[in-house]
């Protein structure tokens, strides 16, 4: 274990609020689709994986294409293929929500589990196949800055200083600047009003002429969307595995915790949630053991689903009986 | 004194009897293990005896994993983890026990030698501290519903799996064991680079053995009133509590009794020749594929599940190099067939339905069963490196499993026929819809084949796939699964009209 | 099989009790109540419900009846007052507890395990009057077999208290609407209970299948020796058989008393046809002609 000092703790701090943008954009995605069906899609972290290699594809083989090469590519060279992957994961999420999920409305939703299950093998393994992205590990060009950023200290042992990656600064710029339009769309438009009311009650909204089906699809391609912008970011920070790699399920099932944690179907919970998991995951990789990142997570999980099931910001449910 | 409790001495049997009933099946099952070893095995050779192990290690964890997501209705997804702890706990045993008494890791020649004892010691504490273990997973069961035990449960296979690569390396001499002491011994199991070396001291007889035993347990309990008890936990929570029954325990108990019976056939697995332990084997694929075989066979259907499992195995076995079209054809015929006539399941509409379903699942599992056969010919040299060579080169059977199963698609043709001058033309309407569905099938097979033999695709890679769409139409078409709730030979009685007040089985 | 004697209440005995209102009191619910957000579901309820008595609770859609019976059977937690069964408090137990100390119920809306069988949903009802022991189970141990044997001609016994025996081997949920309530009865009588909560057991019955259903209540009650807690909509069948009736609204009690009593009360009539002091004439006429929900009931009583 590490003796504390004051650059180790401030440079996993920047890592926490890095991660914890990450994991707040994906965990949005599980949080929006659970609070309108009330059912956790389990295939949200596929979407992410997809995000992450149209990013990388659309990098490698579109950008040169329009005569950009990725290794000069500019700000907004970046912002072109974070703009297409969130366009092809939110055409890809349509489409799952039609083609699967809609025909399992009414069904128990232990069926809908499953379905999702099946939804998320499907794409993790077509993923794979050779001639869609393959199974190896793909690494992205690198579209920013890689030169980071030293603030205070000299470098020398003792001192207090702190390395910032631009690509840590562009993941929370760009979540943040995602989870406010988010948040503006949900609680300040009338299509947001009528999000929430379908989340309350599918009939009743129905009856208040309110196009539901309509409203879910585009939960569903706004998760995703928000997905494809996880994904993206993701690959500007890290190597891609192949799309069945247990590393996505992980990183999917982080996501997925903070959302429980923050409590599911609530938008700032999940937020709130996400911080909290990045904060605890890097803080006990640095104290306790990196190896054990994963563990610390369920563990989390199963505190708070112990001591307060409905999560930190959630509601307490009651079935009718 | 309540009222059924002043009852149950009058019903109740003698123990003799009693116990000359429970033990028969027991009897039987040994017999069984011992016929399908001493005949069977030799008669076929050392790879299709293989594929029977694992069929049957994949009819054990799928027949578990039935008791917690099939009668007790909770979702539970991270079976594989159970396995694991079970297999590396018998693996322990095994392999440091063999080194310590004999002084090698190496499996004891014979059925019965001090080295099966060992075998049989490691199944039973690898059951135990799987039980142990999934009571500690069944806790948040008690408060959790649905989709979130089952991301508990799948958070739970990954931490196994996190923590065993996690472990030190393999110790190799009995020295080295001594001078590590306990702690160290039973964590040095090869950490990511697996558990090598655990003794190969399973066989069909052992498989046989204990897979007949969890059968037979999970029949019982689905007979008996705990099984009764789990279900009414998956029909309905509210009204289970509101008649007495404490859905707590009843959930718990699902847990442990599912997670040492997968226990167990995680330490099979782990004897398995060919087999080595790693815990990046056991994932949640794994779990996956166990869970592929209970959503299929139905939610709470030993005999439905095992069907499945035996399919699953085989198409696994057989998609890494697809056999002739014909067979693959004709298997398709038999599910879709079986898949059809089982929709009259319980609503008793056509006389032959679960008879077409009992014939349809046989059917393509003995076909299934003859293509694996038929391929397992290229693959036996291979597999001869690890298995030994069988002493006389065994013919493949593969003909006689076409020749019954032309017989059987036969039988059911003029029984079909036979229906089209009765009321019931709607049931011979039907075989020629299932013909026509697998001729579809068929030509789409053969397309895909050659298609990918043109342009040398490996079907294997598919497998997932494959299951994955199975998985979305089962839930679009038929979601309870296969038999649903029902069993193959509850058939019977589904169609039989029911006669009025039978009574007690005396 | 079919020589086991039904259990015999002693009818007489507790027709004299119930008559000279001496009876031992067996269902003491003192001034419980619940709140719901900030909803007042139930308040200050009080029941006493004797040996042997047919009692009806009544009250408009909304009232909090419905919760009242998940109080008392433990689905939720009573937050004030207490509930006595035969002595023992019995409020903060679990569900199955309270099923255990002789507390049963049926359901307003149908909860039967649809996809077992008729004979396995009676048998599951006795379930809690049984011992079960894993390993009785597993090996089939002699009282394993005989318990699943006793339970087995018992509940042909009791299917055959509604002419279900015939249907035994059928789903559950196959059965018609109406066999589906009377077996839900059934299933609740399986528990051995001492008093039998019925949620709307005529719901969505026609006149004769009530009319029988009365009749069979009134035997059951009898023959099992119990206290029945009845809630209905179809006044005449209340007013039919209960011998005393409690009217909630707004989850308090408004009136209590014979159903005579209950019919005359002006609150009673102002709960039911919302406009104080303007009707005349009472919910329902004794005569028992069906008088089903009484219309005018506010439909926006909150939920229960």
């Amino acid at each position: 274990m590490p003796t504390f000092t004051v650059t180790n703790f401030l440079q996993t701090l920047v890592t926490s609020v890095s991660m914890g943008s990450l994991y707040a954009l994906i965990a949005l995605g599980y949080t929006m689709v659970y609070g309108i069906l009330k059912f956790i899609n389990f295939a949200h972290s596929d979407v992410v994986v997809l995000g992450a290699w149209f990013s990388y594809v659309f990098a490698v083989k579109t950008l040169p294409a329009m005569g950009i090469p990725p290794d000069q590519a500019t700000w907004w060279a970046g912002g072109l293929v974070l703009i297409m992957a969130m366009a092809a994961c939110a055409a890809i999420g349509f489409v799952i929500e039609r083609a699967a999920y809609k025909p399992m409305r009414k069904a128990p939703r232990l069926n809908v589990l499953i379905t999702a299950i099946g939804i998320s093998l499907l794409l993790q393994n077509t993923g794979q196949l050779n001639f869609v992205f393959g199974a190896r590990p793909a690494g992205m060009p690198a579209l920013v800055p890689t030169t980071p950023w030293s603030i205070g200290g000299t470098g020398e042992p003792g001192s207090f200083g702190v390395k910032i990656n631009p690509v840590d600064v562009i993941i929370t710029l760009t979540a943040v600047a995602l989870m406010v339009a988010l948040q503006v769309l949900v609680y300040r438009t009338k299509l947001g009003s009528a999000m929430r009311a379908v989340s309350h009650s599918i009939p009743n909204a129905a009856l208040m002429g309110i196009n539901v089906n309509f409203v879910i699809s585009f939960t569903f391609v706004l998760g995703a969307a928000l997905a494809a912008a996880a994904g993206f970011l993701y690959a500007i920070k890290y190597n891609l595995q192949q799309t069945a790699h247990p590393s996505w399920v992980m990183l999917g099932l982080t996501a997925f915790v903070a959302a429980v944690v923050g409590g599911i179907g609530n938008i700032r919970g999940a937020v709130l949630g996400a911080y909290l998991i990045a904060a605890v995951q890097q803080f006990g990789s640095l104290y306790i053991s990196s190896e054990l990142r994963d563990v610390y997570v369920f563990a989390v999980l199963i505190a708070v689903l112990l001591l307060k099931p409905e999560g930190l910001l959630g509601k307490v449910t009651r079935e009718k009986v | 004194m309540s009222t059924l409790q002043s009852h149950i001495s009058r019903h109740a049997p003698s123990w003799p009897t009693a116990l000359a009933k429970s033990a028969l099946p027991l009897a039987v099952i040994a017999v069984l293990a011992t016929l399908m070893h001493t005949l069977l095995a030799p008669a076929v050779g050392p790879f299709v005896t293989n594929v029977l192990c694992n069929t049957g290690i994949a009819i054990m964890l799928a027949v578990s994993l039935n008791v917690v997501n099939g009668f007790t209705g909770q979702f539970s997804i991270g079976h594989a983890g159970f396995m694991a702890v079970g297999g590396y706990a018998g693996g322990v045993i095994t392999y440091y026990g063999s080194l310590l008494l004999f002084g090698s890791p190496a499996a004891q020649e014979g059925l019965f030698t001090t080295g099966s004892l060992l075998f049989l010691g490691g199944c039973l504490l690898g059951g135990l501290i799987a039980a142990a273990v999934g009571y500690v997973v069944g806790l948040p069961a008690l408060r959790l519903r649905g989709d979130y035990l089952a991301i508990v449960t799948l958070g739970f296979g990954e931490i196994v799996r996190v923590l065993l690569t996690q472990t030190g390396d393999v110790l190799f001499t009995a020295d080295e064991v001594r001078e590590a002491g306990v702690l160290k011994t039973v964590t040095s199991v090869g950490g990511a680079l697996g558990f090598g070396g655990v003794p190969w001291y399973n066989n069909l007889f052992w498989t046989t053995l204990i897979g007949g035993i969890i059968l037979l347990i999970c029949y019982r309990l689905k007979r008996g009133s705990t099984g009764r008890a789990f279900l009414s936990v998956r029909e309905d929570e509210i009204a289970a509590q509101a008649m007495g029954i404490n859905i707590a325990q009843i959930k718990v108990r699902a847990f442990v009794i599912s997670a040492a019976m997968a226990g167990v056939a995680g330490v099979v697995f782990a004897h398995q020749p060919g087999v080595a332990l790693n815990p990046n084997e056991l994932n949640f694929n794994r779990s996956f594929e166990i869970l592929i075989a209970v959503v299929l066979g139905g939610l709470g259907s030993i005999s439905g599940t095992a069907l499945a499992a035996i399919i699953v195995t085989i198409l696994s076995e057989t998609l890494k190099d697809p056999p002739t079209v014909i067979l693959w054809g004709l298997a398709a015929i038999a599910l879709s067939l079986g898949l059809s006539v089982t929709r009259h399941f319980g609503e008793r509409r056509a006389t032959g339905a679960a008879l077409g379903a009992l014939i349809g699942g046989v059917l393509a599992a003995v076909l299934l069963a003859a293509a694996a056969l038929k391929y397992g010919e290229g693959l036996r040299a291979s597999m001869n490196a690890i298995v030994p060579a069988p002493a006389a080169g065994a013919a493949s059977p593969a003909p006689v499993g076409l020749w019954i199963a032309a017989l059987l698609l036969t039988t059911l043709a003029v029984l079909g026929a036979a229906k089209w001058k009765t009321a019931r033309a709607g049931v011979a309407v039907r075989c020629i819809k299932i013909a026509l569905i697998g001729a579809i099938i068929v030509a789409a097979v053969e397309a895909w084949r050659l298609l990918a033999g043109a342009l040398g695709v490996d079907l294997g890679a598919y497998r997932m796939i494959l299951y994955a769409l199975m998985l979305i139409l089962m839930m679009l078409l038929r979601p309870q699964g296969l038999l649903g709730i029902h069993e193959l030979w509850d058939a019977g009685r589904l169609l039989r009209p029911a006669r009025a007040g039978k009574g007690a089985k005396a | 099989m079919s020589g086991t004697p039904l259990p015999q209440g002693e009818p007489s005995a507790v027709a004299t009790a119930v008559a000279t209102a001496t009876a031992e009191l067996l269902l003491d619910v003192d001034r419980i109540g619940i709140t719901f957000g900030g909803l007042k579901a139930v308040q200050n309820l009080s029941l006493r419900i004797p040996a042997g008595a047919l009692y009806g609770l009544i009250g408009p859609n909304g009232a909090g009846k419905t919760t009242c019976f998940n109080l008392l059977t433990g689905v939720y937690r009573t937050q004030t007052g207490s509930i006595t069964l035969a002595g023992k408090r019995v409020d903060g137990l679990k569900p199955h507890q309270i099923a255990h100390a002789g507390l049963s119920r049926t359901f307003q809306n149908i909860r039967l395990f649809g996809e077992l069988t008729v004979l396995e949903n009676v048998m599951l009802g006795m379930h809690v009057r049984g011992r079960h022991t894993l390993l009785g189970t597993l090996l089939r141990l002699p009282s394993h077999v005989g318990q699943e044997r006793a339970m087995h001609a018992r509940a042909h016994e009791l299917l055959r208290l509604f002419n279900l025996h015939d249907r035994h081997a059928e789903q559950a949920r196959n059965l018609p609407y109406g066999d589906q309530r009377r077996l839900e009865i059934l299933r609740a009588l399986a528990t051995e209970p001492r008093v039998l909560l019925l949620d709307e057991p005529a719901a969505g019955m026609n006149p004769q299948e009530k009319k029988s259903l009365a009749q069979s209540i009134q035997q059951i009650k009898r023959q099992f020796g119990l206290a029945v807690l009845l809630i209905e909509h179809d006044m005449g069948l209340v007013m039919d058989i209960c011998e005393r009736i409690t009217v909630l609204d707004y989850g308090v009690v408004i009136a209590e008393g014979t159903p005579s009593e209950i019919q005359a009360n002006p609150k009673v009539i102002e709960a039911y046809l919302g406009e104080p002091g303007a009707a005349g004439t009472p919910p329902a006429t004794p005569a028992g002609t069906s008088a089903g929900t009484p219309a005018g009931t506010p439909a926006d009583k909150g939920s229960t």
